[in-house]
């Protein structure tokens, strides 16, 4: 059964090429325009090959999966998701899905396929990407190290591996967020709307808390934000770039820092928890007009 | 209960709203059955909870009270029954974005089958789309989708077709078509269909049996033929014609029929119709025309409406 779901779910998400294309298949298309336009840079303009400097594969392989997390990126997937949760009731294609199929499994199916198709498509962006830097490394007579050795390997998979959990974690709550909001609204621009209201919300959360511990002179509140899916993911992100914490200051001045791996059990928490909400909620759900 | 039962609905009521004040009942106490294999009409004027009701055979929404069977299975609590079921609701739709038979293949998924290629085949023959079904939705006119809707109702091949409104937006032809199209279903295929329709006509020449529901709660029930053979009418032209119903009224029940204004309904009992052409005559009133009058679904629908709703939905 599920996998029949999936593939059911694959069918109309690949099928709706105007929203998957402008909104996913977007980057990876853009990844292989820019890299085109390098090579022809490359083979046309001797400033630019003297100009083009030294690259790691480790590092551009994995430089496109920050997009899924950065605001750009998380509106996109927001607007993606809402077109695939709430366009079942835009449609109105949930009234003939859902005397077919059991409604838990419908909705977990979604979710998981919507988060594999976005992993897959920056999958292929960061392979575009990656080859394309040394094809470009090529062209250009530059470095495009390190070597590959067993350790470098390790190393790179333990990396790519992170990314892609993260980006595959903020998808899932861009989705969580989307299918609440569909649910609700049941139209797929209030559900982007209420999707992106949401998540800029959550995020822009910080200011009044601030505000508010700054004027009780207390940090109790300030404390609720460090249990947000917007500030652990940009802590585990941290973590995972520069080896440390992002951090967050406190109006007495003083820096709050947590572990990656406080980070990441917050953060599965988030997904559990609004995947279980939104199946709770559409379980119990009357489908209509 | 027995297994020939394809629905059974006992003490079905459904409200939305939650505050008291603004809650609206749209299905009140229905108690009903249906034997399987027969072609059942399900009427009522618009708001008269007739797709709440198949919402909740499906369901699609839960009822506030009572329960309902298919094939003697709760729907809810033994859900799996619904894999028995086929079902168009308020129009079809679709995937506009894919092609007809990708569609059917998506439907096709989500019913946890990998239907053979031969089977698309032959659900978009039935409806006649095999050719029109590679095209993408979006370009399909109301009949098609209609069409295409009842394909994939039928691609699981369900006992049990429920069909909300399957003619609505079709023209004259497409209506004969699918009215065909539910006979044979019936009739070569076992089907059971519980269908409802805006269409009284079509209804009185497809179904066995018929329900009307009127806001919310079930009026009549009965084989259509013997709802609309219910009364002896004969319905009879004259001039003048106030003069001839003053005549005839007190002595037989008598009824204006409406259009050019000139006729009249009496229900007479066998042999008694000399006696009211005779009356007329004799009080000078030129009779023009006597003629059997069959009351028809539409008239019985009517009456058994009170004429509170000026159309059918």
């Amino acid at each position: 059964m599920w996998v029949r779901l999936f593939r059911a779910e694959w069918r109309k998400i690949t099928g709706n090429r105007w929203a998957t294309g402008c909104m996913i298949g977007v980057f990876p298309a853009l990844a292989f325009l820019v890299i085109v336009l390098g090579l022809l840079a490359s083979a046309f303009s001797s400033s630019f090959r003297a100009s083009y400097e030294d690259n790691l594969w480790t590092e551009l392989a994995i430089v496109p999966w920050l997009i899924p997390n950065n605001p750009l990126g998380r509106g996109l997937l927001l607007g993606f998701t809402a077109v695939l949760f709430a366009g079942e009731y835009q449609w109105n294609t949930w009234k003939t899905i859902v005397p077919r199929s059991r409604r838990v499994p419908l909705i977990l199916v979604k979710f998981v396929t919507v988060a594999l198709f976005v992993v897959f498509a920056f999958t292929l962006m960061s392979v575009i990407w990656g080859v394309g830097g040394g094809l470009l490394a090529l062209a250009t007579d530059t470095g495009y190290g390190p070597a590959l050795s067993g350790d470098v390997l390790r190393d790179f998979a333990t990396d790519y591996g992170r990314q892609m959990l993260y980006a595959f974690v903020g998808t899932m709550i861009a989705a969580g967020y989307a299918s609440l909001a569909a649910m609700i609204t049941r139209s797929i621009l209030g559900s982007a709307i209420t999707g992106i209201v949401l998540a800029i919300g959550e995020t822009m959360l910080l200011v009044p808390l601030y505000l508010i511990s700054s004027l009780l002179d207390t940090n109790t509140f300030l404390h609720f934000y460090r249990f947000l899916p917007s500030y652990n993911l940009l802590n585990v992100l941290s973590w995972s770039y520069d080896k440390s914490a992002s951090g967050l200051e406190l109006p007495s001045g003083s820096i709050v820092t947590d572990s990656q791996l406080f980070s990441e059990a917050v953060l599965a928490c988030w997904v559990i928890g609004l995947i279980a909400l939104t199946a709770v909620l559409f379980q119990r759900q009357d489908i209509t007009n | 209960m027995s297994n020939t039962t394809a629905i059974r609905i006992e003490n079905l009521h459904k409200h939305f709203g939650w505050r008291q004040s603004k809650r609206v009942q749209a299905v009140k106490n229905l108690n009903l059955e249906v034997a399987a294999g027969q072609v059942y009409g399900f009427l009522g004027p618009n708001g008269a909870g007739k797709t709440t009701t198949i919402r909740m055979l499906l369901d699609l929404i839960r009822p506030s009270q009572g329960d309902v069977y298919l094939f003697g299975k709760h729907v809810q609590r033994e859900r799996d029954v619904l894999s028995r079921v086929g079902s168009l609701v308020e129009g079809a739709s679709f995937y506009d974005f894919l092609s007809g038979r990708r569609n059917l293949e998506i439907f096709a998924l989500t019913s946890n089958l990998d239907l053979p290629r031969a089977r698309f085949d032959e659900v978009l023959k039935l409806v006649d789309m095999e050719a029109r079904s590679v095209r993408r939705v979006k370009g399909y006119s109301t009949g098609m989708k209609q069409r295409l809707g009842i394909a994939a109702a039928m691609l699981t091949d369900p006992d049990l077709l429920i069909l909300d409104e399957p003619a609505n937006g079709l023209d004259p032809q497409g209506i004969s078509e699918i009215r065909a199209l539910v006979r044979r279903l019936a009739d070569q295929y076992g089907k059971t269909i519980f269908l409802s329709s805006h269409q009284l006509g079509e209804v009185e020449q497809v179904c066995d049996r018929v329900a009307i529901v009127n806001k919310g709660e079930l009026v009549r029930e009965g084989r259509v033929a013997d709802l609309v053979t219910a009364k002896a009418q004969f319905r009879i032209r004259a001039n003048p014609i106030e003069r001839a119903m003053a005549v005839i009224d007190g002595h037989w029940t008598v009824t204006p029929q409406g259009g050019s204004g000139d006729a009249l309904l009496v229900d007479v009992a066998d042999g008694e119709t000399p006696l009211v052409v005779k009356r007329l005559v004799d009080n000078d009133i030129q009779v023009y025309e006597v003629s059997p009058h069959r009351q028809s679904l539409e008239d019985y629908f009517l009456s058994v409406t009170e004429g509170e709703n000026s159309h059918v939905g």
